[in-house]
């Protein structure tokens, strides 16, 4: 369904490459998540496989097509990206028309595809007065109307509240199971992805530095898996602890500590003192933490 | 089906930018009336043809630069009178006075041409106000002598006659009119690559030509109804003395898409804004002043650029003339070469790069 063959992109002579010979393969239609810190590389490898940037080397496969052979292909895929605007000037209704018209869309099929995300609610409004989760769920919809069998989503949750997160993740789940599109996501919100996708990729500086199924990599990187211990400040005398503290706030502090450690602490802890031990599943974010120590990238700045 | 929502995009997209349709209506409105203020306030410069076997012609031309403060004569003197009749054609002078030598003279003039029509009328009152003004007794007997003139009415080449009878306000308007749909032209571009919604025309793989012809159409509707406004307007306040003629359309029309062409090219290629409104300036603005003002010390500049050519085919277009063979090539040459590059541009550039993303 997507494969990037020795995908290699360079903007200018003097810059660093932003893609790096990317090799990957997908023929799974479940969701996958593209997950690296600002400047990895996701958003040009989006702009490449939606045909609006030309690779410096390899080449982008898309349906099993090549790209740069077959560049109809783009008719197939959608891109929802946070630096395409709309007409301020218009109404939902009159901007969705006119994609439909641009698509080729019949107009009956309006008010089937407004009813997808609620958007009928405020089809009247004009685009310049929309509030960031609606205008959101306007795009995710022109991104979708011509019902394209692959959905690029990049950053859809940047600038949302908890509640528009809810309901741009409801709409995207409602995608993939109802319409059957395989979604593509990259998000700097990683709670809201990692409810999201199946697959997973790692990009580090254009190169990718992990992939493969969610899972898989939850057993992976599980050995590694960190507990967190809540305890009364005076619960024991830290001496070598001190350095597994990561927060002490209002008499109680919280302890990070793998399972052989927390079997020695428990011995050498007031335990009337413990309050509470937190067994956490292992997150998107932990996946990435780990995945970049293992690439021997520094921590300097919190990834995607 | 594709370039039908586009249209009716650009339409309400146009349409509903209240800034634009103020200053497109306002700005017309504005340039004429600068026009008539100017031509009201300002000095009339006549010159006046001077030739004659008699020696009176410098009692004329000290009379009449005695006569009004408003009107400023200057004398070019021949020797002979072909020679005054053939640079009167040239539009060298505004009028030619032959004094005959024996107290009487001819005037040649054209009473259809406003500036020839001052500078007779001016002579006229010259002549018959001469006892009120105080002269020398031997220049006041001299002028005297000559109180009957004959009057030889000489109509110059009629393309002439444009600047002369819709003076001002056509030119206004024909200056206007290419200022803004230049400048329309350039916005929409520059709009669609600032909002990168270009890159939606690129995704879905509309072909470009679609997309110039809907801006197009959106611009050339909205100046049908300026056009229509503005002369329903001036011909009721009887400003001017319209006729319509159906040769105008095509002439229009190609002078319409010439300036769109300039307009999409300069807005699709040149992505800094201080330099596209440089480069607007430079090809508008010595065009007001050239006509405007009525100076010609611009011609030389202007005449050989697409957007003077332009404007001479539309002052054509408005008299229902064919115009000039080598204006109307200029045009049709500068829209095939303009979105021949602009197209070119826009295939092989990536549209990432065009829509300044990276």
């Amino acid at each position: 369904m997507i494969e990037l063959v020795q995908l290699t992109k360079r903007y200018d002579k003097n810059e660093k490459l932003a893609l790096d010979h990317i090799d990957y393969f997908t023929n799974q239609t479940c969701p996958l998540g593209i997950v690296g810190s600002n400047g990895a590389g996701k958003s040009t490898m989006f702009m490449l496989a939606n045909g609006l940037a030309r690779p410096t080397s390899g080449s982008v496969r898309l349906l099993g097509k090549d790209l740069a052979e077959n560049k109809s292909i783009i008719k197939r895929t959608g891109l929802f990206t946070d630096r395409l605007m709309l007409y301020p000037i218009l109404t939902v209704k009159e901007t969705i028309c006119y994609f439909m018209g641009i698509y080729g869309i019949s107009k009956k099929e309006y008010e089937n595809r407004i009813k997808m995300f609620y958007i009928d609610e405020f089809e009247n409004s004009k685009i310049d007065s929309l509030s960031t989760g609606m205008l959101k769920r306007v795009m995710l919809l022109i991104s979708m109307l011509h019902m394209p069998d692959i959905l690029f989503l990049d950053e859809p949750f940047s600038g949302l509240d908890m509640d528009a997160k809810n309901e741009l993740s409801e709409a995207i789940q409602y995608l993939y199971r109802e319409k059957n599109i395989k979604i593509v996501i990259s998000s700097h919100d990683l709670f809201e992805t990692q409810d999201l996708i199946e697959d997973v990729m790692i990009l580090e500086a254009g190169r990718i530095i992990e992939a493969g199924k969610y899972d898989d990599l939850i057993r992976k990187y599980s050995k590694v898996k960190k507990l967190r211990v809540v305890c009364e400040d005076d619960a024991v005398i830290l001496g070598s602890y001190s350095k597994l503290v990561r927060k002490r706030e209002a008499g109680q502090m919280e302890l990070c500590m793998g399972i052989e450690e927390l079997y020695s602490f428990l011995e050498g802890v007031d335990r009337r003192k413990v309050i509470n031990i937190i067994n956490n599943d292992m997150s998107l974010g932990d996946i990435y933490e780990e995945a970049r120590k293992h690439a021997n990238i520094s921590n300097g700045e919190k990834g995607d | 089906m594709q370039i039908l929502a586009m249209v009716k995009k650009e339409i309400k997209v146009l349409f509903r930018n209240r800034l634009l349709i103020f200053s497109n209506i306002f700005l017309p409105i504005l340039v004429i009336a600068v026009n008539l203020l100017y031509a009201s306030t300002a000095t009339v410069k006549i010159t006046i043809g001077i030739w004659g076997d008699g020696n009176t012609e410098k009692e004329v031309e000290a009379l009449m630069n005695s006569c009004d403060e408003v009107v400023e004569v200057s004398f070019i003197r021949y020797d002979n009178n072909e020679e005054a009749l053939e640079e009167y054609h040239k539009k060298s002078t505004d009028c030619v006075i032959q004094e005959n030598g024996d107290g009487s003279f001819d005037v040649y003039y054209n009473s259809e041409m406003q500036k020839s029509e001052v500078a007779y009328q001016y002579f006229v009152t010259a002549l018959k106000d001469i006892n009120s003004q105080n002269y020398s007794a031997e220049t006041r007997d001299a002028i005297l002598a000559a109180q009957k003139y004959t009057i030889h009415e000489v109509v110059s080449l009629s393309e002439e006659k444009t600047e002369e009878l819709s003076g001002y306000i056509w030119t206004g308007f024909i200056w206007i009119f290419i200022y803004s749909n230049l400048s329309l032209a350039i916005t929409q571009m520059q709009q669609e690559r600032a909002t990168k919604t270009l890159l939606y025309i690129c995704k879905v793989r509309a072909r470009w030509e679609q997309l110039f012809i809907s801006k197009m159409v959106a611009g050339l509707l909205q100046f049908v109804l300026i056009l229509t406004a503005f002369i329903v307007a001036v011909s009721r306040l009887n400003l001017v003395d319209y006729h319509f003629y159906w040769q105008q359309i095509p002439y229009w029309f190609m002078v319409f898409v010439s300036i769109f062409s300039i307009g999409h090219f300069l807005g699709t290629v040149i992505k800094n804004s201080a330099l596209l409104v440089m480069i607007q300036m430079l090809m508008v603005f010595p065009l007001m002043l050239t006509n405007a003002i009525q100076t010609s010390q611009l011609d030389g500049y202007m005449k050989n650029t697409p957007v003077y050519c332009a404007m001479e085919v539309a002052k054509s277009a408005m008299l229902g003339q064919s115009p000039a063979m080598s204006n109307v090539w200029i045009c049709i040459g500068t829209i095939a070469l303009c979105y021949f590059i602009t197209g070119l541009y826009l295939s092989k550039r990536e549209p990432i790069k065009i829509c300044k993303i990276q």
